[in-house]
């Protein structure tokens, strides 16, 4: 904790602003607890690149659940932050060597929840790469509309004027339709079924 | 097409938590009631769930990238800071190394002299190994037994080897270890009253150790019935169960007891078992009892390294044994026991009437 603002940041008001994703709490939040887990990742056979990419995965983490009002700490910030970055890491090289990793689970500092929260995290990572293999199916306009609504958070009247859609009554219209289409191929008629996780 | 746009637009406005109480409340209700449209929720909400996740971890992504960039890594500067370290010092290190690589050599070198050494005598029997003459009470009273009854006495001199033996029928059934009488046809076995009786082999298994020995006098007969059982069953051979045994160490019966350590003997043999429990020279052939009067097997050897490792084997080979004996013996009296709920003083007062010592003559 070298910020001195930060320092007077409970973890009460942590969490509210990271729920807001306030800037300069998620680059509090990269200067006090990066360390740590950059280690601890580079002890556990990980590169710094892998450290990395695991930080950015906790703090998703914790921010969705801040977002959903669903983050209840029993223990402090940087505790609970460290212990889901281990799980995190500890699952990747689970998968990557194909081997379990029981005795370094053992020693874990084990938080309750912890466990839970990851394996819903990878579900959402697994369903995120789903759906860019069927963003990649459904075609043009659709994968543009979609994305100018979902993910670049356009309004439908922008939309419609983007894509050529004479009102943005139609463009809703267009929209639902290029969804119905996703939505069948990324639950089972694409021989992809949902129960086939990476996790 | 418009129904379903308004269909969608409904079930969109639902997941995103954008109805009022009392619409949501209907929705609800339509929803129980219509599996179809349930499940249309549900995917809905997984592919929003989707979009969301994605754009969560875009936005994590994009924020600590900017921070990320302009930081320097922690660990490469601890790596640095170690590296440099070395440098300064490698002269110290390099000496350091040396030592520390002589020392584990000559570790090595003689760790593996050691067990060389040992490797031969890794397996001991508990043979004993008698070489002077102990004239004890119990040789006296043999005496002035060998002249009241007529019967071989034992010989005037030292025997070669002792083991035990426990009884298996009243009328003079034995079971020692086949490597206690190994080579030997001048056997004797010295009963609790400590008589002298001349015996003979009648049945042997040398792969598991086991020679069954019958007292050669016609009209002998052990006092009383048989205390105890053999029992085959295999969880009476769990581990941790508390056992004993009695056996003849030296002139005078023994009591020992300790608990099974491991279901297989000695480099995973699966005729016989582990135990912890004290053991010496003498006590080859002595019966494995457990806390309910079962007889679990014979003691047959020790591991010379560990001390109170001690192997014995299972009562199960003893059985295949039995079961080629003559017609004069019957395992019906070994089925059941007459201890099996009175205290281990009781119990061991009644067994150590049955255990006797086996002595072999050139």
């Amino acid at each position: 904790m070298r910020d001195n603002s930060a320092q007077l940041l409970s973890d009460e008001q942590l969490i509210r602003s990271l729920a807001l994703g306030e800037s300069s709490t998620i680059s509090h939040i990269y200067k006090s607890c990066y360390p740590t887990i950059e280690k601890m990742v580079f002890k556990m056979n990980g590169s710094l690149d892998d450290a990395y990419d695991t930080f950015q995965d906790a703090v998703t983490i914790l921010y969705e659940k801040a977002k959903a009002d669903e983050l209840n700490l029993t223990c402090k910030f940087s505790t609970y932050i460290t212990a889901v970055a281990k799980h995190i890491w500890l699952k990747k090289l689970t998968k990557k060597k194909n081997q379990s990793f029981s005795i370094l689970h053992e020693n874990m500092e084990d938080l309750i929840g912890v466990d839970q929260d990851v394996d819903l995290f990878f579900e959402f990572e697994n369903n995120v790469s789903k759906l860019t293999s069927c963003f990649q199916q459904i075609g043009e306009p659709c994968k543009g509309v979609l994305t100018a609504f979902y993910i670049t958070n356009k309004s439908m009247q922008d939309i419609a004027e983007e894509f050529g859609y004479t009102n943005a009554e139609n463009a809703k219209t267009q929209k639902y339709k290029c969804l119905n289409r996703l939505r069948k191929l990324f639950f089972n008629e694409n021989g992809v079924t949902q129960n086939e996780r990476a996790y | 097409m418009n129904e379903h746009t308004n269909k969608y637009e409904t079930v969109e406005k639902y997941c995103l938590g954008l109805m009022d109480d009392k619409e949501k409340m209907f929705f609800e209700i339509d929803m129980e009631n219509n599996p179809a449209l349930s499940n249309l929720v549900h995917e809905h909400k997984t592919l929003l769930k989707a979009f969301d996740h994605h754009n969560n971890k875009e936005f994590i992504s994009y924020s600590l990238d900017a921070i990320h960039k302009h930081s320097h890594s922690h660990t490469t500067v601890v790596l640095k800071h170690l590296k440099l370290n070395v440098n300064k010092y490698w002269r110290t290190a390099s000496v350091a190394a040396t030592v520390a690589f002589m020392a584990s050599t000559f570790t090595f070198l003689i760790a593996r002299s050691v067990y060389k050494k040992d490797t031969h005598a890794q397996y001991q029997l508990l043979k004993g190994e008698i070489n002077t003459i102990k004239k004890d009470q119990k040789a006296i009273k043999t005496e002035v037994d060998k002249v009241k009854k007529d019967v071989v006495p034992l010989p005037d001199y030292p025997s070669k080897f002792s083991g035990t033996g426990f009884a298996i029928s009243k009328n003079g059934y034995l079971v020692t270890n086949f490597h206690v009488i190994d080579g030997y046809t001048k056997i004797f076995t010295v009963t609790y009253d400590g008589v002298g009786h001349q015996s003979e082999v009648v049945a042997t298994d040398e792969i598991n150790d086991i020679a069954i020995l019958k007292i050669k006098e016609a009209e002998f007969a052990f006092d009383g019935k048989l205390p105890y059982s053999i029992s085959i069953r295999k969880s009476n051979l769990n581990l941790a169960n508390r056992v004993y045994s009695l056996g003849y160490p030296k002139s005078e019966i023994v009591y020992n007891e300790g608990y099974i350590s491991s279901t297989t003997g000695f480099e995973g043999d699966t005729n016989r078992f582990q135990l912890e429990l004290p053991s010496g020279p003498g006590v080859s052939g002595a019966p494995i009892i457990d806390e309910t009067g079962n007889i679990l097997g014979v003691i047959s050897g020790k591991q010379s390294q560990t001390e109170g490792v001690t192997y014995a084997i299972k009562s199960k080979a003893l059985i295949s044994l039995l079961k080629t004996l003559p017609k004069d013996f019957t395992l019906n009296a070994l089925q059941d026991n007459i201890i099996k709920g009175q205290s281990r003083s009781n119990q061991i007062n009644q067994i150590q009437r049955f255990v006797c010592m086996v002595k072999v003559y050139n």
